[in-house]
């Protein structure tokens, strides 16, 4: 425990040795400047809490591009555990994200969408979103994520059930030259990237990027498997073994836009080795090797125009495609899976503003999952051969309208519905109603009530998730916002919701009553300090056992920045506490407390970004529930180290 | 128990790095940058020095009016004693759309919430020209939105919205823009 103190102490002392008063605001008399060269001017960014540009009355949460550099964030789990109520959970081969007491192991997003630039990044095998070194893009190319819990089906249709992501990408125009970086960090981690992104005066703008990363893997401590007795011995209990989860990644992006037209995007191709990896059902042979790859890619093109000054449009023709792959070989059997997804779909979407006191959002969606296919063999000493699959399509045709209607000037009520029909799983429908009423300039009161959905995808029927005449599961949500801004510096945000899943599909439960409460706070000084505060509190009641697999009771999150060093640093202490909950065998996982410094400068070297990460300082053991039903959690007490050295050339 | 020991070694750690770092600020930039709402500031003068208003010389004074972040009210402090055209600028906050009739320019700073979005309808059918830097506001009737593009602002116009409230922009200006 010393030590820990020790290093705890060094880090702070790091971070904060070198503060000193600073000076005070230059008082320039700006009039005496042109306006050519105001535009030649580079800006000091006020500090400012970030404000959400979503349309959504829920409380939503929100993380910046310069949130990513002052926490040294790496992935987009990184990112979302972040953030109010969500939380990530990482098994040997992907990250799972939980919110709103949904976060049952190996059920990928859980229940939460993601929305690329507008355009929907989940694959349409397993529904799956991917968060981790296998996420679609590099960290650096993120300008800003939102978080907005509650249905989104009446924008989306299918999977924006207990909330979205929102990820905005970076313009051409803000990179404005080549960024080349290479990180190194713990575990022989280390990526390069090199990027470009230009704005053009003739309206151009281009964004390319290319980056890789590797890594050599993890070794774990395993605790001692209760109840579990092979003939040979259990000899991995309270040993480390690995590595595990060794990963490789190659990802590129491209962004470009002339006029009104534009076009993204991005491919990632990510592996990931389990070359010691247990086979726990059969204990005697611990000889294992499980490799996976997934392949992801996808390419958007839109347009916008307006047709005079009531109507403006946005059509967006889109394709992506996954590729999934993983063999595991031992010495008993050989286990081969594979699966494809490609889709296709257009969006066309107007909003109106005929009339004095409304806003009207309308458009038609059609989406051609044209194929979702997945294939496995198994060959085993005991077995002949076993093979199995399915091959899968379907259409999905969409319409939906939105009518905001400003009651009066401090009260807006909207009102949406969308219509989804799909060739596979019958209709839904997802009607929404939000009241919004600002009493003083300070204080936003929020009431919505609205309805989600989810179809069942191809693997769950393959699975047998779930009885053969459930189409789709559904969610009503109640949720109440109230935002109260004291000055520019302060604002709290408490939230209040309650969500009753029907016709769940998953094997723990069929129905979920959660009432949640929430609470943020986010403070900045003159200083330049940045505070962020949450706690999350859900109660669940399930109508299958008595609490919900792996869904803390409390969450809490705590995000602190300051400059240090006379400004020459900033540095950044982030706090991540998940309650207890529970692994799938109804057993109670501990909580933990999880602890992460960064410490950055963008003035050590011109035109240089350095930023060290050390992340789980204290070496907690955090313990991931898995879908596994002998390893009922992945224990990982690893303190690990991340060197980000980023340079720009204009 | 366990529980309460790792938050209290967790939460001594905050304090103590809170406690050594005893705030500061000083020049993070290179010394040509200038803070993001003084550059503002300085937009909004030469919009207003490059627009025409109906009726403009009749008025006395040029009442410049904000709602939103503070942010902008202590920058546009900075322009109190100066004069557009030979009119000396009246800064006002306002936070009801009746109160937009009396302003020539309008910024609204940093907010997309219900009061913003009304005051900035009930400003697009007067002569006044309207200024806002929240993105969710840029497409809802604004006729300049300024933007970050990399280190520097930018500013975009929509001169339809501009001509029907009447406003004469120049040439220099809306060639400047994106």
């Amino acid at each position: 425990m010393k030590h820990k103190f020790a290093l705890c102490v060094c880090l702070s002392a790091l971070i904060s040795a070198g503060s000193v008063q600073g000076a005070a605001e230059s008082s320039i008399d700006v009039t005496a400047l042109s306006i050519e060269q105001l535009l030649n001017t580079d800006f000091i960014p006020a500090s400012r809490i970030a404000q959400q540009i979503s349309d959504a009355p829920s409380a939503v949460s929100v993380v910046t591009a310069n949130d990513i550099k002052n926490y040294g964030y790496r992935t987009l789990a990184d990112v979302l555990n972040s953030m109010r109520g969500l939380y990530v959970t990482r098994s040997f081969d992907y990250e799972y994200l939980g919110g709103r007491s949904f976060g049952v192991p190996g059920d990928y997003a859980g229940r939460i969408m993601l929305v690329i630039d507008g355009v929907v990044a989940n694959e349409n095998v397993y529904d799956q979103v991917f968060l981790g070194e296998d996420a679609y893009l590099d960290i650096d190319m993120i300008d800003r994520v939102e978080f907005v819990p509650g249905p989104g089906s009446t924008t989306y249709g299918n999977s924006a059930f207990l909330g979205s992501v929102h990820v905005t990408t970076k313009s051409g125009g803000d990179l404005n030259g080549v960024e080349v970086e290479a990180d190194f960090g713990s575990h022989s981690s280390q990526r390069k990237r090199i990027s470009y992104g230009k704005q053009f005066d003739n309206d151009v703008e281009v964004l390319l990027s290319a980056s890789r990363y590797e890594d050599d893997g993890v070794h774990v401590l395993f605790p001692a498997l209760d109840g579990w007795e092979p003939a040979s011995g259990d000899p991995y209990s309270n040993q480390t073994v690995g590595p595990f989860k060794k990963n490789k990644n190659d990802r590129l992006f491209l962004k470009g836009r002339y006029g009104n037209w534009s076009i993204e995007a991005a491919s990632v191709s990510r592996d990931v080795d389990n070359s010691t990896f247990l086979t726990f059902l059969e204990p005697a042979d611990f000889e294992n090797n499980s490799k996976i790859r997934d392949r992801n890619s996808f390419v958007t093109l839109s347009y916008h125009s307006d047709f005079g000054a009531a109507l403006k449009s946005s059509t967006q023709l889109y394709a992506g495609q996954y590729q999934y792959d993983s063999s595991e070989v031992t010495s008993a059997d050989f286990l081969e899976q594979h699966s494809t997804g490609r889709w296709l779909g257009v969006d066309a979407k107007f909003i109106g503003t005929w009339f004095e006191q409304h806003r009207i959002l309308f458009g038609a969606e059609y989406r051609n999952n044209y194929q979702q296919d997945f294939s496995e063999t198994l060959t085993a000493d005991y077995y002949e051969g076993y093979v199995d699959g399915f091959n899968s399509r379907r259409e999905i045709y969409s319409v939906y309208l939105q009518d905001e209607y400003r009651v009066a000037p401090q009260f807006t009520v909207t009102t949406g519905v969308r219509y989804d029909d799909s060739s596979k799983n019958g209709d839904a429908l997802s009607p929404r109603i939000a009241f919004i009423y600002q009493p003083f300039s300070q204080t936003t009161l929020k009431l919505s009530y609205g309805k989600a959905f989810r179809y069942v995808n191809p693997w769950e029927v393959y699975s047998g998730f779930t009885p053969e005449e459930y189409d789709k599961e559904q969610v009503t949500t109640s949720e109440v916002v109230w935002q109260q801004k004291i000055a520019t510096h302060l604002q709290l945000t408490a939230a209040y919701f309650r969500n009753d899943i029907d016709d769940a599909i998953n094997f723990f439960f069929n129905e979920q009553k959660t009432n949640g409460h929430e609470l943020g706070v986010d403070y900045l000084t003159e200083k330049g300090w940045s505070a962020r505060f949450s706690i999350a509190h859900q109660d669940t009641r399930v109508d299958l056992g008595d609490d919900p697999i792996n869904a803390p009771h409390f969450l809490g999150k705590l995000n602190l920045s300051t400059p240090t060093y006379g400004n020459t640093f900033i540095g950044g202490v982030e706090v991540q506490y998940l309650g207890q909950r529970m692994s799938t065998d109804t057993t109670e996982v501990d909580s933990e407390i999880i602890t992460n410094l960064t410490l950055r400068s963008e003035t050590l070297i011109p035109n240089a970004r350095i930023s060290l990460t050390v992340r789980n300082v204290f070496a907690e053991t955090r313990e991931d529930v898995l879908n596994d039903w002998v390893l009922l959690s992945l224990p990982d007490n690893d303190r690990s180290v991340w060197l980000q050295l980023e340079y720009k050339l204009q | 128990m366990k529980t309460l020991a790792k938050l209290l070694q967790v939460l001594v750690t905050v304090a103590v790095s809170l406690v050594l770092c005893t705030g500061a600020s000083s020049d993070l930039w290179s010394r040509d940058a200038l803070p993001e709402y003084v550059i503002k500031a300085g937009y909004l003068y030469h919009f207003g020095q490059l627009t025409e208003w109906p009726q403009q010389t009749e008025a006395t004074e040029f009442t410049l009016c904000y709602y939103g972040s503070e942010l902008a009210g202590k920058a546009l402090a900075g322009l109190v004693h100066k004069k557009i055209n030979g009119q000396p600028i009246n800064v006002r906050y306002i936070d009801d759309a009746a109160s937009a009739k009396a302003c020539r320019m309008l910024f609204i700073a940093e907010t997309d919430d219900l009061r913003s979005k009304s005051i900035l309808r009930e400003s697009a059918r007067l002569p006044v020209l309207t200024v806002t830097d929240s993105p969710a506001l840029a497409d809802q009737g604004a006729v300049i939105f300024l933007r970050p593009e990399g280190q520097k602002l930018v500013f975009e116009i929509d001169n339809e919205l501009a001509k029907q409230a009447q406003l004469t922009i120049s040439s220099r200006l809306l060639r400047l823009g994106k």
